[in-house]
């Protein structure tokens, strides 16, 4: 099972705003993007276009992980609005 | 709640930390008032997990009468992995609905009842509170802001879980390491109650928790669990966050996961059942040497927040600490309630009555824990070593041989008796 399949199982409410934000220079000059690695949802990405790194808020399981593991401090992380994000049904 | 007047307590977070602490002062009738930022207390978190519940007798005995607990432990296993093959250990033990020593929860129904039964106590549970900012004056916490609103009280209890964000505003927490935590990631399967019972020789409301170790985190520090739930299987892996950091690869948690479900000592377990939720947390795994300061005057932190969690490779705890931390601190309040609790001596008897109990008795005396479980030979050394030995003892081969005892012993031997390896195992066995 993909995981883009596992999140469009859980309970989510996405904001449009993203609740993380990059900094694109760190990004840039970052060697081990481990952020691609390190989500477990997979948000993380190359824009093969530009080979910017980007990440898709939508399906974010507020674990944190890509605001701490960053080596470059480069995200700029909050919890979502009240109301939005992951709803664990189970937990 | 009460306009503009000043509560005795804030609370924030409505985890099981912040849940027990607000049940135990609304007991005492004290006012209080819990900010969870989710819809509703449990809407955003995840354990592995089992609750323990010897140690809470005391503590929380009362609030935790007829909670939702999804099946008593019966059966425990560590699990060796390697390949397709794996060794475990098993213990079936006698403990029963009437004597449980673990059941297994999950949060969502657990948070919720807590809520509830912190509600019927007259402490306002409160949804969609995310707190932003803490309120200082007079060299003191005096409140919390959320959404630009003031809420105000005597003291703060900052409950806000792994990432507490409070812990780092009031400069408790410099930086948040990733050696100092575990991303745990963990899938929730549907299956029939019935099948459970059978699969893991259970009787109904008994179940099963196994702890992987090994292949199953592609030999990283960590390791995989699976516990029974009523109706319903928690699958999922712990890692070592700084550990990903060290390796290369291209590897994601969902192929771990998915390589772990696929295992053939797992895969019939888990047949049939449909998976309905997948969620990631961070787990604080720094141990008692990463602990923080637990408070400035006007804020405690309990649980995940001051990193109250004890992992032992066998182990997982972080609820019951969570919930101890919580009433503890909760019950240094209400000793000060006729003066103010928020000066620095109320904050010390918290301190002082936490380093009396089990929760920092147990972390100090497991405080090397962390630093041994980041040795990577335990995952990527040993269990195939002794994998392959138990293997070579039951294996006959073309020539119609079996291997000697003796012969299988030597080949582990070779591997696992040097002075590295018997250092790591002496390590281990103190743990
Ligand atoms: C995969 C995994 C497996 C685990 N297995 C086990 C196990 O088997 N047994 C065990 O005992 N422990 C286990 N743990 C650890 C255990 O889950 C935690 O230690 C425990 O949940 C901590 O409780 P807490 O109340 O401190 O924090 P949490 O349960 O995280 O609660 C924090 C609460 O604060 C809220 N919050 C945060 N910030 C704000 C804010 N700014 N404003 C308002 N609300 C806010 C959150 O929404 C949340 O409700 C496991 C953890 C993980 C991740
Ligand atoms: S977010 Fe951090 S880890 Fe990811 S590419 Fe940017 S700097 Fe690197
Ligand atoms: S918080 Fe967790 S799930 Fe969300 S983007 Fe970061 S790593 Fe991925």
């Amino acid at each position: 099972m993909k995981v883009e399949e596992k999140l469009a199982l859980n309970a989510i409410k996405n904001h449009d705003e993203s609740h993380i934000v990059l900094d694109e220079e760190a990004c840039a000059r970052c060697e081990t993007r481990i952020c691609i690695r390190a989500c477990p949802a997979g948000l993380y990405s190359v824009e093969p276009a530009t080979n910017k790194v980007i990440v898709d808020h939508s399906g974010c399981l507020e674990c944190g992980t890509c605001m701490v593991i960053c080596p470059l401090d480069a995200v700029t992380w909050r919890y979502p609005d009240p109301g939005y994000g992951i709803r664990y049904r189970h937990g | 709640m009460s306009d503009g007047e000043e509560l005795d307590v804030v609370v924030v977070g409505a985890g099981c930390a912040g849940l027990a602490c607000a049940y135990e002062l609304a007991s005492n009738g004290l006012t209080v008032a819990v900010c969870e930022r989710g819809d509703v207390a449990g809407a955003k978190n995840l354990t592995g997990g089992r609750l323990y519940l010897e140690p809470l007798k005391d503590l929380c005995g009362d609030l935790l009468e007829g909670a939702p607990f999804e099946r008593t432990v019966v059966s425990e296993s560590i699990v060796l992995t390697h390949g397709d093959a794996s060794t475990s250990i098993r213990l079936d033990h006698g403990v029963g609905e009437d004597r449980p020593h673990s059941a297994t929860v999950l949060r969502a129904k657990f948070d919720q009842f807590l809520a509830d039964r912190a509600g019927e106590k007259e402490a306002f549970v409160m949804g969609e509170q995310r707190v932003d900012e803490l309120i200082r004056e007079d060299g003191k916490v005096a409140g919390v802001l959320v959404a630009g609103e003031e809420v105000r009280a005597k003291v703060v209890v900052a409950a806000d879980g792994a990432l507490s964000f409070l812990a780092v505003e009031a400069g408790l927490r410099k930086e948040r390491e990733p050696r100092h935590f575990g991303v745990g990631v963990k899938e929730l399967i549907k299956l029939d109650a019935s099948l459970i019972e059978e699969r893991f020789n259970v009787a109904p409301r008994q179940g099963a928790a196994r702890m992987y170790m090994g292949d199953v985190t592609d030999g990283l520090p960590g390791g995989g669990f699976l516990y029974t739930n009523r109706d319903s299987i928690s699958i999922g892996v712990v890692v070592q966050m700084d550990a990903m950091e060290r390796r290369g690869e291209e590897d994601t948690f969902n192929d771990l996961i998915s390589r772990f479900k696929e295992r053939p000592d797992v895969a019939p377990l888990i047949r049939g059942g449909e998976t309905v939720e997948y969620g990631a947390h961070l787990v604080p795994e720094g141990g008692f040497d990463a602990l923080p300061e637990l408070g400035i005057p006007g804020l405690f932190l309990v649980g995940d927040a001051a990193g109250l969690v004890l992992n032992t490779g066998n182990l997982l705890r972080g609820m019951d600490l969570a919930m101890a931390s919580g009433v503890l601190a909760a019950r240094s309040i209400i000793e000060f309630r006729e003066g103010d609790p928020g000066c620095p001596e109320c904050l010390d008897h918290y301190k002082k009555s936490l380093a009396d109990s089990f929760v920092i008795e147990e972390m100090r005396l497991h405080r090397k824990a962390p630093k041994i479980l980041s040795n990577e030979r335990i995952y990527k050394v040993y269990p195939p070593a002794v994998v392959d030995m138990l293997r070579s003892l039951f294996e006959v081969d073309e020539k119609g041989e079996g291997v000697p005892v003796k012969r299988a012993v030597k080949k582990m031997r070779r591997t696992v008796g040097t002075w590295a390896a018997m250092r790591d195992i002496m390590r281990i066995l103190k743990l």
